[in-house]
């Protein structure tokens, strides 16, 4: 229980595991659970950067509608990615410095918190709830496919604080 | 350096920037979004070594007249063929006097492609155009 208790203090305590329930019960709860969420992100210390995200997420789903963006076939924004994106910044931990979004040709979000050309990590946002990440740190190099479900794994997370921002 | 046919170690390639994302103004680096392979897992480069700056140009702008959307020729990403080799990529370059080559050989796992990538992208030049 030890390991959950870490787990669960280090994401964003907005974030609510996903309810899936279909009875009228758990249809309230995750109306209440949104109204706590959209009241936390408008506060003044969390909310700018939240809102800052949001935006650029925003702006990226319009720079990347339509297909063939890069010249050479790449696919128009993935709606589920973008979706998944959302739920992922939702999730990040307070204090986590905000990441440059971007999408790769397949269609699929991607944040990058970057202090320099070998300290950088990427993840790109599947689909289908995968998080294909790739990180380099000197000659090191890190890489590998997790899955977002009931919140944000602890390998992503550490990495992202490997780059030392 | 006399160009042949097999494109040496030693030989400059560029990859041509297409988008204000593809770098760092800056910080003067080339981003690893650069060097991500297009859906088809063709990389398309360019072979440049030796050439003028203005030669260069003149090859970019001719590289995105043949993309069927319109672009901006932001720079290159100039970067070694060993550096491609080192990554087990293949240059497949087209028959001269065409100076263009394909870069494949790339890892279906888009995890890994991005590995790669940001190797490329961290070994590469940045060369704006004006």
């Amino acid at each position: 229980m030890k390991t959950e208790s870490y787990a669960i203090g280090r994401q964003n305590p907005v974030v609510f595991h996903r309810n899936l329930g279909v009875s009228w019960y758990a249809g309230k709860i995750r109306e209440e659970a949104d109204k706590i969420r959209q009241s936390f992100a408008r506060t003044i210390s969390f909310g700018d950067k939240l809102s800052q995200i949001l935006e650029e997420l925003l702006l990226a789903r319009h720079e990347y509608s339509k297909d063939n963006w890069d010249g050479y076939g790449a696919k128009r924004i993935d709606e589920q990615s973008f979706e998944n994106a959302l739920r992922f910044v939702l999730s990040l931990p307070l204090g986590i410095p905000s990441p440059e979004i971007d999408v790769v040709p397949n269609g699929q979000v991607m944040f990058t918190w970057s202090k320099g050309k070998r300290q950088l990590f990427s993840v790109i946002v599947g689909s289908m709830n995968e998080l294909s990440y790739a990180g380099l740190y000197g000659v090191t190099k890190r890489y590998g496919v997790e899955y977002f479900t009931d919140g944000i794994s602890d390998t992503i997370l550490d990495n992202i604080n490997k780059v030392d921002l | 350096m006399v160009l042949l046919n097999k494109v040496s170690p030693d030989e400059s390639l560029g990859r041509f920037l297409t988008q204000s994302k593809h770098f760092a103004r800056i910080k003067n680096e080339v981003k690893p979004k650069a060097f991500m392979p297009p859906i088809n897992l063709r990389l398309s480069v360019s072979r440049i070594h030796g050439l003028a700056l203005e030669e260069i140009w003149d090859i970019g702008l001719a590289v995105i007249l043949d993309m069927r959307e319109q672009k901006t020729l932001y720079g290159v990403a100039d970067i070694k063929a060993k550096t491609v080799e080192k990554e087990k990529l293949t240059i497949l370059p087209d028959k001269l006097p065409s100076l263009h080559a394909n870069v494949v050989g790339w890892p279906e796992d888009v995890a890994e492609q991005m590995s790669i990538a940001q190797e490329l992208a961290a070994e590469a030049k940045l060369i704006l155009k004006a």
